[in-house]
């Protein structure tokens, strides 16, 4: 036995046991973000569960375990809605005080623009002091109805008036600018321009805004009557409804169904509640779109350094120089990166910026506070030795008879360069273009202080010229699950979209991880190939 | 490929109809061979025709490669080596083995020699002082170093790096010692004092000595098998083979009309 | 087709081109450090003058003031008249006169913000209100000075002028100590008492506090004239008093200097008041001796003030007294010319459980200090001597930021509202005024990085708090205890995962089975994972798992290792394993269902565990037994987060350098009869231990940025202690945390700056240390 542990195999087994414990940890945070983030969206069979001191409560069973220091005996977890009503989404039971559990089939699910879920049997519609019964086939024309006003008052909101406000406030700052000019008869006239158009504006603000009061009053017509478990009745207007479903009467169909439609919802959807329900769309797109702006400013740098590296460095002390200020940029903390952007880009550039071009927005900054640009560009400045390090790579591969080749034709440098060697080289530089993308995405510490925020107003991209708004703040899937995970009043609510919103992360930069893989081993395989 | 086995004296290691592949590829060819103790045996041959792969396979350095599977037996003292009772550990213990390269560990002289006797679990200070001693006399570098033990190994020319490689080697105390092509990294005034050194360690140790040094064969050793495509063309006493080959390829080899 | 000379030119201009762009990268590092040390450099210098100017006055200033925009100054003289001087040009703008003087002169002024409390030669107590008002007319700022008179009070009708006078106020009260020419200290309070309805009935309550003094004082009592201590209160109507007592007191004026040097000097014995303060809670008077004691005189009860203690501060003469911003900080300027503060500091000893202690030196002056003037901003102050040293200090910092001359012996001392001027007078009618730039006065290096004595501290700490409920709240930006937590944080990730990515890699290098090398891009892969799922992760999913598994977690190592165990016998009985050549490299694989049993199993036995050996709830027992508070957002939680961040990293550099070994090594060592674990442990680690060492310190670099897992997994409190259970706030966390509230250019903003400049040069010194280590390995592998 001695000598079987001198020999050291047992050890081996020991470092067998870290990689495994390696390989566990990563499947199992894999396995736990996907469970938790695809579960969300399956709908649950909603419970009532009676107490022995009478209450009664509905809703689903979100989590039972063990209650610690007391033996065999277990608590429930119950999401019963209803915030509006109980002030708590979630409450918990012990099992020792329950006295039946059933799941009653005609228990609907509400789903709400305010307030969270709610739980509860339909008893009708209500008509002026009455109520007429109502079954819920004859809900669904009245939800379908009371949608299609959502959309029209969205569209007024969000479009129409959105539009005018832009407008109005292009408007007050041209006006601005004017007061800004020496006095004179022209500039007299400009103003008084103005001034008629805001008017106008003024007025077919007022005009739409009247539209969407009785638009309102309209959508407020219709209301449904609750009754919830404890038997209490709740009044609620048919336009609070999103979605209306039956969990416990759903079979497998209905329910992957509902699921799908969950899930489009969810990547294509405008958040709702303080971000704690609806979609992430505006993060995937702020996320997507941050990317591809700092992609384009990290690849030409970032390929220019290594071009420099591998084709025209001697081993001087530039060169040495060069390659410490790559390595030192991959350590440097994002952080850092975050306050260098915050003091160089916003404030300085920005701000300069500001001054130049913008002083009639002053104080008001325009450049000189966060936006997509100046995030862009600080998670470019950190990404560049991840595509210095990819194109190298990319070089190296290239065998150096080609560039004689090609030198032997009479061609010079950066003409071997340009039409053989850097074609060659594509593949590096995508693997590293893909990798700095990957590790953008992922990113939150710099952009937290550079520009983006947890509820943006509208969208980088839009209607109104130049249609690219560089200067705007944005949302952001990491940054979202931060702030939904850590900054949300109702954490607990919360928790379910975080997961979901991990999973999107979490899938995106895998996969484009993935595809640097492929990429890159394409690129071995065919320069490999190559060679023979 | 059918032949009779020679005779040799007081055999140590019995080879018997191997074959070896590297994946698909056989590398040796159904070799059967004795080699005798105290004696220096040397395989020559031109390159890729497997002498190399076949003194691998008396230490199982093999081992480390993938895909490699070997059929027949080899004996040592009698015992089959590729048996699934036998330490690979103390095996090489016994059969030592010196590379084509010099290649000291990154260590001091002292921790290179001694490198042998410290996994073995000797870590008596004298044990291995006496150790180092012996083994840097039999490979004739005492006087070289002796005064300069603590000195990083990869500080020597390349000739004492490979005599250091074979001090290393004995300070195991092996009964065989195999070298793969030791000097073809050398000069030839390192070569010469290797090749006297080996003639020294034949007092004490089996010698085998993988060579395309044709000369180099000629002056040490004392039996000498000749491959050709992982084959053994001819094996037999050094002066016969040089002198009156049996075979055509042999001869051929030695008198350099191919190779 | 293209001239030879055409391309030639495009050739070099690519060369250029490339060359610059490479450049650009070390460009890109240089302008991250100079840009962030530039924002950092500030807080470095110290105070500037920016503008100096002297102005002619027309009499013996006896009191200075200046508005909040510096443009219009008064000074008072000692017959009465206020002069108003614009500050742009010296021009006299206003000139009034105090009526209620009646022709007597002002011996002493007590100033409370913008109420003045004038003492008289004739022991008349005389109150004025000047305010500065401002107008806009077409975006033009007009300062205008506003004069009030108010109260008269009678001190004594023997007409014995007043030498000191200390006074605070507020809308319902107002306390005035005096020091009379006879030598008497009186305490004049008026209050106005809350009625239900209508108009409070004003009570004023006089005390003769002499005695206080003289009793105590070292000297034979040679003042036996005032052994009728106490005068019975006299009552009087007076009209209200506004000016909410806030902070400004000076003391200042021609007599009351040159007499209190004649006091000290001449009063033989006895006791030689020579200067006064009271706070703005009209609670606690001070009372400088000539002897260079101060007397402590609690007055919260009015009408039974007594004597809280007394306390040599000096060896000479206390010439001036005055309060920091938030009256608890006391100035003492004493004959020496000696600056320091002291405050109430808690002391077992004391009887009441207070005691006044030093807790900040400054700067000397070389003559006895004759004026102290706070700010309204900080704990700063200015002092001044009477050879006309001036002296701009900083309480918390101990520095002494400016010292400014004057040719002659200032009078009266103002530090102006903003804290952005100086304003003095001296006794042959100048008015020195100098606009000052002191924007972070109270960085110093040991502010940053030693321990700091805080008011309402016991001791000198190192204390973290930026932000605080009050307007006289003093940020205390203490750098040590986050550093303190990126230390903390970054040894517990380490000690995670140190071990486990370099024996994962050695095992990955050495001896897994060639088929299974994907693995290792596997866990490169998890180097990509989002520091932002990991924290959110740990900090909502991990943190309240592990409080409910503790238990577990302390006994699963255990587990893990007897199941490791028991892998290897079942491997070595079962003829399937291991019995083939080609067998091993598969251990990984075949541990998997193992050590998923054993957290299984050390779960289950987890509160079996708890029950008997740790008493049933281990929280209870840490508490207990090892004197440990457990965090739900803990070190451990942190540990295990960054941990997993930092595997991958220290894992795949560790890996190449172990995998990039020279073969002939390993096979000379194997040939030796070293069996593989001998070969790995002697001959692969020590060959790629300068690999190992570099990935370490990346892991390290890593590991002090890392920011969001901090974030979210800590509860980011700023505390200093080692215990594994609770919190820290670590640097970068900090920034992220508090930037965003930062004002642009404030001193928070910057030492949030140096706080990314120490992230960046640690990271960089690590890093180009790593990169070095690195480079000299390649070399000695090309060697072998």
């Amino acid at each position: 036995m001695k000598k079987f542990i001198r020999t050291g195999n047992p050890y081996i087994w020991l470092t067998a046991g870290t990689l495994t414990i390696c390989l566990l940890m990563i499947c199992g945070l894999v396995v736990l973000i996907m469970v938790n983030g695809f579960g969300i969206f399956w709908p649950r069979e909603v419970a009532r569960i009676t107490l022995y001191d009478g209450t009664v409560a509905l809703g689903e069973i979100a989590k039972r375990e063990s209650i610690p220091h007391q033996k065999d005996s277990f608590r429930t977890k119950l999401k019963v809605g209803n915030r509006d009503v109980s002030g708590l989404d979630f409450t918990w039971f012990d099992d020792t005080d329950i006295v039946s559990r059933e799941y009653p089939v005609d228990v609907l699910v509400f789903e709400r623009r305010e307030w969270g879920n709610m739980y509860g049997f339909l008893k009708g519609l209500r008509q002026d002091d009455d109520v007429k019964p109502l079954s819920l086939e004859g809900l669904m024309p009245l939800l379908k109805e009371s949608q299609n006003l959502y959309k029209k008052i969205r569209y007024i909101e969000k479009k129409e008036i959105g539009d005018i406000s832009y407008r109005m406030e292009k408007s007050r700052l041209a006006l601005k600018r004017l007061m800004l000019l020496e006095p004179s008869e022209k500039v007299q006239k400009k103003v008084s321009a103005v001034r008629t158009s805001m008017d106008n504006q003024e007025k077919t603000y007022r005009e739409k805004e009247d539209t969407l009061t009785a638009l309102y009053t309209k959508a407020r017509e219709r209301e449904v009557v609750v009754l919830l478990a404890d038997g209490r009745e709740k009044i609620m207007p048919v336009f609070q409804i999103i979605r209306v479903f039956a969990p416990n009467k759903m079979g497998f169909f209905a329910k992957m169904g509902f699921y799908i439609a969950k899930f489009w919802e969810f990547i294509w959807g405008e958040p709702r509640e303080a971000n704690t329900e609806g979609g992430v769309f505006p993060a995937i797109f702020g996320t997507v779109m941050m990317v591809l702006i700092m992609s384009i400013a990290v690849v030409p740098l970032g390929v220019l350094t290594a071009v420099y590296l591998k084709e025209y460095a001697s081993d001087s002390f530039i060169a040495r120089l060069v390659r410490i200020s790559v390595s030192n940029l991959a350590g440097v903390p994002s952080i850092v990166f975050g306050v260098f952007g915050l003091g160089f880009f916003i404030y300085f550039i920005g701000g300069g910026i500001d001054k130049l071009f913008f002083p009639g927005a002053l104080p008001t900054p325009t450049f000189g506070t966060g936006g997509i640009l100046w995030a862009s560009l600080t998670l470019a400045l950190m990404t560049v030795p991840v595509v210095v390090v990819a194109t190298e790579e990319g070089l190296s591969a290239v065998p150096i008879s080609i560039r004689e080749g090609s030198y032997a034709l009479g061609a010079t440098k950066i003409e071997t360069l340009w039409k053989v060697v850097l074609p060659q080289a594509t593949p590096g530089i995508l693997t590293g273009t893909i990798l700095a993308m990957a590790r953008a995405a992922g990113e939150v510490a710099p952009l937290m202080i550079t520009g983006v925020v947890k509820l943006a107003p509208s969208l980088p991209i839009d209607s109104h010229f130049p249609f690219i708004h560089l200067e705007r703040k944005f949302m952001h899937l990491g940054f979202h699950i931060y702030d939904v995970g850590f900054q949300s009043p109702n954490v607990e609510a919360a928790i379910p979209m975080v997961y979901s919103t991990t999973l999107v992360l979490l899938f995106t930069v895998l996969v484009l991880n993935l595809t640097a893989i492929v990429v890159r081993n394409k690129l071995k395989k065919w320069y490999n190939t190559g060679s023979m | 490929m059918e032949y009779e086995k020679i005779k040799v004296p007081e055999p140590i290691v019995a080879i018997n109809d191997l074959n070896l592949y590297y994946g698909k590829t056989k590398a040796l060819k159904g070799i059967s061979l004795d080699i005798s103790k105290k004696k220096i045996t040397s395989f020559i041959g031109p390159s890729g025709c497997g002498k190399s792969t076949l003194i691998r396979c008396l230490n199982r350095m093999n081992d480390i490669i993938d895909n490699v599977t070997i059929e027949g037996s080899i004996e040592i003292d009698g015992q089959d080596i590729y048996a699934p009772a036998v330490d690979v550990t103390e095996l090489r213990k016994k059969v030592g083995m010196v590379f084509q390269k010099p290649n000291p560990f990154p260590k001091t002289i002292y921790e290179n020699v001694v490198y042998g006797p410290r996994v073995q679990g000797i870590n008596k200070k004298n044990t291995l002082d006496d150790l180092c001693e012996n083994a840097l006399k039999k490979a004739a570098l005492w006087d070289e170093v002796k005064d300069r033990l603590r000195v990083n190994a990869l500080n020597l020319s390349g000739g004492q790096q490979q005599r250091i490689c074979i001090a290393r080697a004995i300070a195991t105390e092996p009964e065989i010692i195999l070298l793969d092509e030791p000097c073809s990294a050398l000069d030839p005034i390192a070569t010469a004092k290797i090749e006297d050194m080996l003639v020294e360690l034949k007092k004490d140790y089996t010698v085998i000595i993988v060579t395309h040094n044709m000369q180099q064969a000629g002056r040490i050793s004392d039996h000498t098998g000749f491959f050709m495509m992982g084959e053994l063309i001819e094996y037999n006493i050094t002066t016969e083979i040089f002198t009156n080959p049996h075979e055509k390829q042999t001869e051929d080899y030695i008198t350099g009309r191919f190779g | 087709m293209k001239s030879l000379k055409r391309r030639k030119f495009n050739d070099r201009a690519a060369h250029w081109v490339i060359t610059l762009g490479g450049a650009a990268t070390v460009f890109v590092v240089l302008v991250l450090f100079f840009f962030i040390f530039l924002e950092v450099y500030p807080l470095l210098k110290g105070a500037k003058v920016s503008k100096e100017n002297t102005y002619v006055l027309h009499g013996k200033a006896v009191s200075t003031g200046v508005d909040d925009h510096q443009e219009v100054a008064f000074a008072m003289y000692n017959d009465g008249g206020i002069e108003f001087v614009s500050l742009s040009d010296g021009e006299i703008l206003k000139r009034y006169d105090i009526a209620s003087l009646n022709g007597s002169s002002i011996a002493s002024v007590s100033r409370d913000r913008d109420r003045l409390v004038l003492g008289t030669n004739n022991g008349r107590i005389v109150t004025v209100y000047i305010n500065f008002s401002e107008s806009f007319d077409n975006n033009k700022r007009t300062v205008l000075p506003e004069i009030s008179e108010a109260e008269t009070v009678l001190v004594n009708n023997e007409g014995k002028g007043i030498n000191y006078i200390a006074s605070r106020g507020d809308e319902s009260a107002t306390v005035t100590a005096v020091h009379t020419e006879d030598g008497r200290l009186m305490l004049i309070s008026s209050e106005v008492e809350r009625a239900l309805f209508g108009e409070g009935e004003r009570k004023e309550i006089r005390k003769d506090i002499t005695g206080l003094i003289v009793q105590h004082s070292h000297g034979q009592s040679s003042l036996k004239s005032y052994e009728d201590k106490i005068t019975p209160p006299a009552f009087s109507l007076a009209k209200g008093g506004n000016g909410g007592g806030q902070e400004k007191h000076e003391r200042g004026g021609t007599h009351a200097v040159s007499k209190s040097i004649i006091h000290a000097s001449g009063q033989k014995g006895g006791v030689g008041i020579t200067s006064m303060a009271l706070d703005l809670f009209m609670e606690n008077l001070y009372v400088g001796t000539s002897s260079g004691e101060i007397f402590h005189i609690n007055m919260q009860d009015r009408e039974n003030p007594f004597l809280a203690e007394k306390i040599r501060v000096s060896d000479k003469a206390v010439t001036a007294l005055g309060f920091l911003l938030g009256d608890i900080s006391l100035v003492v300027g004493d004959q020496n010319g000696g600056v320091n503060v002291w405050m109430q500091v808690r002391d077992a000893v004391s009887p009441s459980g207070w005691t006044l202690k030093k807790v900040h030196t400054l700067t000397s002056h070389n003559a006895p200090v004759i004026a102290v003037a706070p700010s309204t901003r900080d704990k700063g102050f200015v002092t001044a001597a009477t050879d006309g040293t001036i002296h701009l200090n900083h309480a918390t910092s101990e520095q002494t930021l400016l010292n400014l001359e004057t040719k002659s012996i200032p009078a009266t001392l103002t530090f102006s509202p903003k804290a952005n001027g100086i304003l003095a007078a001296d006794f042959h009618g100048h008015l020195f005024q100098w606009n000052i730039s002191n924007p972070h006065p109270e960085i110093t290096l040991k502010t940053l990085f030693g321990p700091v004595w805080y008011e309402g501290y016991e001791k000198p700490e190192f204390i973290w708090q930026s932000t605080g409920g009050t307007d006289d709240f003093e940020p205390k930006l203490s750098l040590v205890p986050l550093i303190f937590g990126t230390i903390k944080g970054t040894i517990y990730a380490l000690i995670i995962a140190v071990p486990i990515s370099i024996l994962a890699a050695l095992y990955t290098s050495q001896f897994l089975h060639n088929s299974f090398k994907i693995i290792k891009p596997v866990i490169e892969i998890m180097a990509a994972l989002p520091s932002v799922i990991l924290g959110f992760l740990a900090g909502l999913w991990l943190a309240p798992l592990l409080e409910r598994i503790f238990p577990a977690i302390m006994i699963m190592p255990f587990f893990i290792l007897l199941f490791i165990v028991i892998a290897l016998l079942i491997w070595k009985i079962l003829p399937v394993f291991g019995k083939g050549r080609h067998r091993h490299g598969v251990e990984a694989l075949f541990l998997i269902p193992f050590i998923i049993g054993a957290v299984f199993v050390s779960i289950r036995l987890g509160g079996v565990y708890e029950s008997f050996l740790l008493d049933g709830d281990y929280r209870a027992w840490f508490a207990n037994v090892l004197g440990l508070e457990y965090d739900q957002r803990n070190s451990v939680l942190v540990g295990i987060a960054m941990g997993f961040a930092v595997i991958p990293l220290i894992f795949t550099i560790s890996e190449d350098a172990m995998s990039n070994v020279p073969n002939s090594l390993r096979s000379a060592s194997l040939a030796l009869g070293a069996t593989p674990w001998q070969t790995a442990v002697r001959i692969i680690l020590p060959t790629a231990s300068p690999g190992i060492f570099s990935a370490i310190m990346i892991g390290f670099g890593r590991a002090v940025g890392e920011t969001m897992i901090v974030l979210m997994a800590t509860g980011n409190t700023p505390i200093m202690d080692w215990n594994l259970f609770n919190g820290f706030r670590a640097l970068s966390a900090n920034i992220a945390v508090e930037i965003p509230e930062a004002p642009f250019g404030g001193t928070l903003y910057r030492v949030l700056f140096l706080a990314a400049l120490l992230l960046f040069i640690t990271t960089f010194i690590i890093n180009t240390f790593a990169e070095m280590v690195r480079h000299r390995m390649k070399l000695r592998y090309s060697k072998l």
